[in-house]
């Protein structure tokens, strides 16, 4: 699956579920990531590892419905980060350990990214990213959308025209394609700029204020049982 | 190029850190800079959408994407370019396309590269024999900026590695010419997979010279039609 298939996909499991998860502040879900994160580096055993890692797999398909599509998104995670712990891993154990540990790291991403829509990201964003980053975030989720569509339009035409798009002789198209989304992108800015400009608008994405609610016990109960997991393992070392 | 796709949980905790400490002071700098410019996040996000889309696109039949970051270097300028790649590193980061961990170290590969690319090609494009030439200006200034990005890349996943894995044994070849040669101990790999580097040696290299001149043709074409069809574009810088 291409990656801007991964995009829809995305965005449209995190804006129609309804999930406790989907209903969860993205607070509290940046909390679970980051508890995920610091379980999944401090555990040093390997079965409590693979235990947190199949544990928000599950999590992650559940609350998602994302379904066989989860396993497309994970293949590419998994199987670049095998390869290089097979290069610096010295035990079985280690490289299992290795394994896990990105599993349930990108498990754990696949389940935030899935249930949180992007506007509700950017409100949280907005607390810790400097203003013209978090601004920038905001218009290239917008402008991304846009441009794809442009792409999609200007390659149809170029197919219907009877080029064969791939082959090295028809770069100097491709690379007109990239150069004229490049230039209607800038000219889109330049407009939407000017409209912010009269209106004296300020930031572009304004801070949400952050309030946990009762819905918020599922991520941080996944992510203390995370960090309970890397304990355990700890001990039984 | 200049892009690691490794996920979350294999690099040492040490270098995410520091990684995102630079990375935070750099982004902190560039706002204060980027501030007071009128339109900068949204000529940002024309610029990262394009990344994000040629991000997401293989080039011919190579497992390698341009990433356009020395084009971002080039229109942008090295400021608004080092945000456009924090912000296109997150963004795919969000659907696995390299770990959420990693983007700190990845934004200061990419922006390097970018940052080296605005610098050379300003330069080079005012003076000397490339003077007023656009399009070979950015070839030149896009193929260095790109080996030094390899070369930071290269560094930064050998130097994250344990010391006597087989990562140090895969840049034997590449120190040995520099002066550099490493004890016996280092050359011949303790654990990890010494065939399975071998195999990798052969295969990474031929794909990423051939990535190199590809995204360098790539990035000179878009210029070179950027500069016939609005020149104001890249001659701000």
């Amino acid at each position: 699956m291409s990656l801007h298939r991964h995009f829809e996909a995305v965005e449209r499991c995190a804006s129609s579920g309804s999930s406790i998860f989907h209903r969860a502040s993205p607070a509290s879900k940046l909390a679970m990531l980051t508890l995920c994160v610091l379980a999944a580096w401090s555990s040093a055993l390997s079965a409590p590892s693979v235990a947190s890692a199949l544990l928000t797999a599950v999590l992650a398909a559940w609350a998602s419905r994302m379904g066989r599509r989860l396993a497309g998104f994970l293949i590419y995670p998994v199987t670049l980060g095998s390869l290089y712990a097979a290069l610096v891993a010295p035990t079985t154990n280690a490289l299992l350990l290795h394994i896990s540990r990105l599993a349930a790291i990108s498990s754990c991403v696949a389940l935030v990214a899935s249930t949180t829509p992007a506007h509700r990201m950017l409100g949280l964003t907005a607390w810790f990213l400097p203003p013209v980053v978090n601004d920038s975030l905001l218009a290239t989720y917008r402008a991304v959308f846009v441009l794809l569509e442009r792409l999609d339009t200007r390659l149809a035409a170029a197919r219907m025209r009877g080029l064969r798009l791939g082959s090295w002789r028809d770069a100097g198209f491709a690379a007109s394609v990239a150069g004229n989304l490049l230039v209607s992108a800038f000219d889109d800015a330049g407009r939407l700029s000017e409209a912010i400009g009269i209106r004296a608008n300020g930031p572009l994405a304004d801070r949400q204020p952050i309030a946990l609610s009762a819905l918020d016990w599922a991520p941080l109960s996944v992510g203390l049982a995370y960090i309970c997991l890397a304990l355990v393992g700890r001990w039984a070392r | 190029m200049g892009h690691i796709h490794l996920p979350d949980g294999v690099l040492p905790p040490w270098l995410i850190v520091l990684s995102f400490a630079l990375c935070g002071a750099l982004l902190a700098l560039a706002n204060r800079r980027l501030v007071t410019v009128r339109g900068a996040p949204l000529r940002i996000a024309s610029m990262c959408s394009l990344m994000v889309l040629s991000m997401s696109i293989p080039i011919l039949f190579l497992p390698v994407h341009a990433n356009m970051a020395a084009l971002a270097g080039i229109v942008l300028g090295g400021w608004q370019a080092l945000v456009a790649v924090f912000v296109a590193n997150l963004i795919l980061a969000f659907v696995q396309h390299g770990g959420i961990t990693v983007v700190g170290l990845n934004t200061l590969i990419l922006g390097t590269e970018a940052a080296l690319a605005s610098v050379l090609f300003s330069s080079v494009s005012r003076a000397g024999r490339l003077k007023g030439r656009h399009a070979p200006a950015a070839a030149a200034a896009t193929l260095v900026a790109l080996l030094v990005a390899t070369v930071f890349m290269g560094a930064a996943l050998v130097a994250s590695s344990p010391r006597g894995s087989a990562m140090w044994a895969l840049a034997q070849p590449f120190l040995g010419p520099a002066g550099i040669t490493l004890d016996n101990t280092l050359s011949l790999p303790a654990f990890g997979s010494p065939s399975l580097a071998r195999v990798l040696l052969r295969l990474v290299v031929p794909v990423i010279i051939a990535g190199l001149a590809v995204e360098t043709a790539i990035t000179a074409l878009i210029v070179g039609f950027v500069a016939k069809v609005r020149p104001g574009l890249i001659d701000r810088h």
